[in-house]
């Protein structure tokens, strides 16, 4: 148990809502109970952004917990994927759900749910956000590029001489600190060097977007507090 | 008369049907009133026993920017508090020395239950009995919860009343007691029109300080100034209060009627009672003119919040003319809503509960002038062409009584008079 008067990070699922939130098609199921929609208004209030985040929480409260949070937790996926259509759909879960255990990814993974489902395990009890928020991201690009991995040992690609190198900016996300003014920048003085942006992601990508990152011939690990772990 | 204020229509909409729905709810969990209890008992500390997420919730709902010492702290459970590889009670008592030794000025601390602390069944009320002996004399130590699988935004406020219930001293006097936190210029407001009526004995729970709390008893009588006070006012019957039906004070009629609830049982006479209110009731009543003119006619949405919403949409109906379309509210407790509801038109979508997505269908479908909604779903809303009102706004400003009638109203105005000027 620890004292904490002010923290600046918050938990490990919020940073899963900061990939979620920056990407386009991509939808979240999140495993909590009332009061953590809170996390909803960090992006509509603090970041201003018009629209809510694509987060559909399953609300459990306490006299669900005598009866089947399982069932709450699939009719609100089987609902989420319905109504929202994305391409990829997170299953994770809050703080609570993870003393219940209702395990939403693997839940997910066994329904038919029309798209991608990515399982996320963000333990609340050990990690923060900024954890969450490298986790998901490279769970996403682990869980859509797997097939397309080198095999270990494969000698990296020459850079083209035929054009200009293309490079992948990695880690601009929703709630980050003036990262939409960082990106003008980095472009700007990418272009003065002769290298084009091929894709920013998370941050206005969707997960068809990230299927081309290999196109580009490098990336670049703009906040390695998202990025670091997806770059290695 | 002022008794009869409400012109209340039989068919109201107590009658009517409720549409309760499960699903997504987006409102804060009890947690969340620390925020203004802590700014209000200004002795008293608040040591939520939960997760990062609780410790981020308070400072992020509450936007509060600290400068000096909170009065607030989480004390956040580990992976080895959950693998039992420390003893929770070890570490609370810990926690709790740590913090009472930084802050010799509490003299009360409330041990805050949150979902994670419910769910591995910590037992905080023991915590407390153990606590308060180590401190005896010193810092009284009380607990509650604020779960979100429990309580949902105010009624942590209730919870938290309710926990100081069996330990407000004893008193035989005759005392109207007024629950529910109120800012203190509003509280002398209301404490001067009673003692000009003659009714000198008023105590206000919670107190400005925690360590002189009102007294109840028998003659107590209690007069609820917020909606969300049910479990608090069942604590107080139970230790031989009486509950004044009464509407709440909101706008001129709403704040005259409950008024004349206390006034009544203190037999005041309808003259005097009169002469009291006159002066300021007009006031309200010309503040809430040109409010009146620029709301009369629009349409309005409440969605689920922080139990204000029924008696305030009244005010809107009754006294700015507004017809309202969908009155939404986390739960609905009929004891304490009964006025209210009465004077809710017939033909309001009453709803309890939530499924957020089909709430806002319905809102897309409604189109109604003004939506009244929380932080998160604001400037989506916004976005698509509806006008907002943040509700948030009507917990944390001064709206009850007649000198905050014409505020209150304007808070509603205010959006409307931005979009407009937005438009040209």
């Amino acid at each position: 148990m620890k004292l904490s008067l002010w923290t600046y990070e918050g938990p490990p699922h919020v940073g899963a809502m900061r990939i979620a939130t920056a990407m386009r098609d991509v939808h979240f199921v999140l495993h909590a109970p009332q009061g953590d929609t809170y996390a909803d208004l960090l992006f509509t209030m603090i970041e201003r952004r018009d629209r809510r985040p694509p987060v559909t929480y399953t609300t459990f409260q306490a006299r669900d917990l005598g009866a089947d949070t399982a069932n709450l937790v699939t009719r609100t996926l089987a609902e989420a994927a319905e109504r929202y259509k994305p391409q990829v759909l997170l299953a994770g879960e809050s703080c609570t759900a993870e003393l219940i255990q209702d395990q939403p990814g693997a839940l997910a993974e066994g329904m038919d749910l029309g798209c991608a489902v990515i399982p996320l395990e963000l333990p609340a009890y050990s990690k923060k956000e900024n954890w969450g928020a490298a986790e998901t991201f490279y769970k996403m690009i682990r869980g859509l590029l797997a097939a397309q991995a080198p095999e270990p040992g494969t000698p990296m690609r020459e850079m083209p001489t035929d054009r200009r190198p293309k490079a992948n900016v990695l880690g601009p996300c929703a709630l980050a600190f003036r990262s939409r003014d960082d990106i003008i920048e980095i472009e700007r003085l990418l272009t003065l060097i002769g290298v084009d942006v091929h894709l920013i992601a998370p941050e206005g990508a969707s997960p068809h977007d990230l299927l081309t990152i290999p196109e580009a011939d490098f990336n670049i690990c703009l906040y390695p507090e998202v990025a670091k772990t997806a770059c290695s | 008369m002022a008794a009869n204020t409400n012109n209340t229509p039989v068919a109201g909409c107590n009658n009517a049907d409720v549409l309760r729905e499960r699903g997504q709810h987006e409102v804060f969990c009890g947690l969340t009133g620390i925020v203004w209890l802590h700014r209000k008992m200004q002795d008293a500390f608040f040591l939520v026993v939960g997760s990062r997420t609780c410790a981020h919730l308070i400072q992020s709902a509450a936007g509060v920017m600290i400068f000096a010492e909170p009065r607030f702290a989480t004390a956040i459970l580990d992976e080895r508090d959950l693998a039992g590889l420390a003893d929770c009670n070890d570490e609370l008592d810990r926690v709790v020395d740590e913090v009472l030794e930084r802050r010799p000025n509490i003299s009360t601390m409330f041990l805050v239950g949150s979902c994670p602390s419910e769910v591995i069944k910590l037992d905080l009320g023991n915590a407390a009995d153990r606590l308060s002996e180590r401190y005896a004399g010193r810092v009284r130590i009380l607990n509650y919860s604020g779960s979100g699988i429990e309580t949902t935004f105010t009624q942590g406020e209730d919870n938290c009343l309710k926990a100081m219930v069996p330990v407000l001293p004893a008193t035989p006097a005759k005392q109207l007691l007024i629950c529910g936190t109120l800012p203190d210029v509003v509280e002398d407001q209301f404490r001067r029109l009673f003692t000009a009526m003659g009714i000198e004995d008023v105590a206000f729970m919670p107190s400005r300080r925690a360590d002189t709390p009102p007294g109840v008893g028998p003659s107590t009588l209690i007069l609820l100034a917020q909606p969300f006070l049910g479990a608090t006012a069942r604590a107080l019957i139970g230790r031989g209060a009486k509950l004044l039906d009464a509407p709440y004070p909101f706008g001129a009629e709403g704040t005259t009627a409950w008024l004349w609830a206390a006034a009544v049982e203190f037999g005041v006479s309808a003259e005097r009672f009169e002469a009291v209110v006159e002066g300021p009731r007009a006031r309200a009543r010309k503040a809430l003119t040109p409010m009146r003119e620029a709301l009369a006619g629009l349409t309005v949405t409440f969605l689920p919040d922080s139990q204000l919403e029924v008696p305030l949409a009244r005010f809107l109906h009754a006294e700015c003319g507004m017809h309202a379309l969908e009155v939404g509210t986390p739960y609905l407790d009929r004891q304490i809503l009964a006025g209210e509801l009465d004077a809710l038109p017939a033909g309001v979508r009453l709803s309890e509960g939530q499924h957020v997505d089909r709430q806002l269908d319905r809102v897309y479908a409604d189109r109604p002038d003004l939506t009244v909604c929380g932080l998160g779903l604001a400037n989506p809303l916004d976005a698509r062409g509806l006008r907002t009102k943040w509700s948030i706004e009507l917990v944390f400003s001064p709206v009850h009584g007649y000198e905050q009638a014409g505020d209150l109203a304007e808070l509603f105005v205010r959006p409307l008079a931005r979009s407009d000027r937005l438009a040209v």
